[in-house]
């Protein structure tokens, strides 16, 4: 037998005689089909091996595009539902929003959530404020943002970095809901708080899978 | 006021909405105060 090569035990494609044996070899780890001049090629076969791969390459990393929105029109708000992805899933997120040729400022809500608190800290002191925004980087400006680990009951927060260009000046702010868990956010909003996202603008949330 | 709406599904679908919100609507402000 062929190094790295395993003959199963079990019956995973359609039986056929092929030099001797009653199964196709396979590859260790994915059980991938391994043809003999002898064996017969079969499309059934092909299929469930790019079936395995598309599922191992999926798998491959725990990073990935929980949402990626790329906009068809203008808006001033573009709201993503996002009731069907279980947020609990996940490490943390990150949020990213590139529109160029955006109106001033950009924010990130949940639901219809408009009370957040915000904190800055400077020295020893810590400085609280409210804000309408999970997330929101200043015109013109672009930032980062992370979501904390988001815990069914766990209130919605975020810890964001931006860059005004016209200021030279960078801002660090961390956000939590007064009232809404991670459990209960079926939509995001992304708002231009003065003008319009134009078409073609882009908005994606990746995630670290627990 | 009266803005536009994109509704985005996560199956790639987007529907233009026109939707009426308050003139303060997007205002990222609200009152502030110091902690200790």
């Amino acid at each position: 037998m062929q190094k790295g090569f395993q003959r199963p035990a079990r019956l995973l494609g359609p039986a056929r005689p092929g030099k001797g044996e009653d199964f196709l070899k396979q590859t260790a780890n994915y059980q991938l089909n391994q043809w003999e001049k002898t064996d017969r090629i079969l499309m059934s076969d092909f299929n469930a091996d790019n079936q395995k791969l598309d599922a191992a390459i999926k798998d491959a990393s725990p990073y990935r595009a929980v949402v990626d929105v790329t906009t068809t029109a203008e808006a001033s708000v573009v709201e993503v539902d996002v009731s069907g992805i279980d947020f609990t899933g996940y490490f943390k997120l990150e949020v990213f929003m590139d529109a160029p040729g955006a109106g001033s400022g950009m924010g990130l809500r949940f639901n219809d959530e408009t009370n957040y608190i915000g904190m800055v800290t400077s020295g020893d002191s810590t400085v609280t404020f409210g804000s309408t925004y999970s997330v929101y980087f200043d015109d013109p400006s672009y930032g980062m943002a992370w979501l904390y680990m988001p815990a069914a009951d766990a209130h919605v927060a975020s810890m964001s970095l931006h860059f005004v260009q016209s200021s030279h000046f960078g801002y660090g702010h961390q956000f939590v809901s007064q009232t809404l868990a991670w459990g209960d956010v079926t939509t995001l909003k992304f708002c231009c708080a003065e003008g319009t996202f134009p078409a073609g603008s882009h908005f994606a949330i990746y995630g670290v899978r627990k | 006021m009266t803005i536009q709406v994109l509704l985005c599904g996560l199956d790639g679908t987007q529907t233009l909405e026109t939707r009426e919100v308050p003139e303060d609507y997007f205002s990222p402000e609200q009152p502030q105060e110091d902690a200790e």
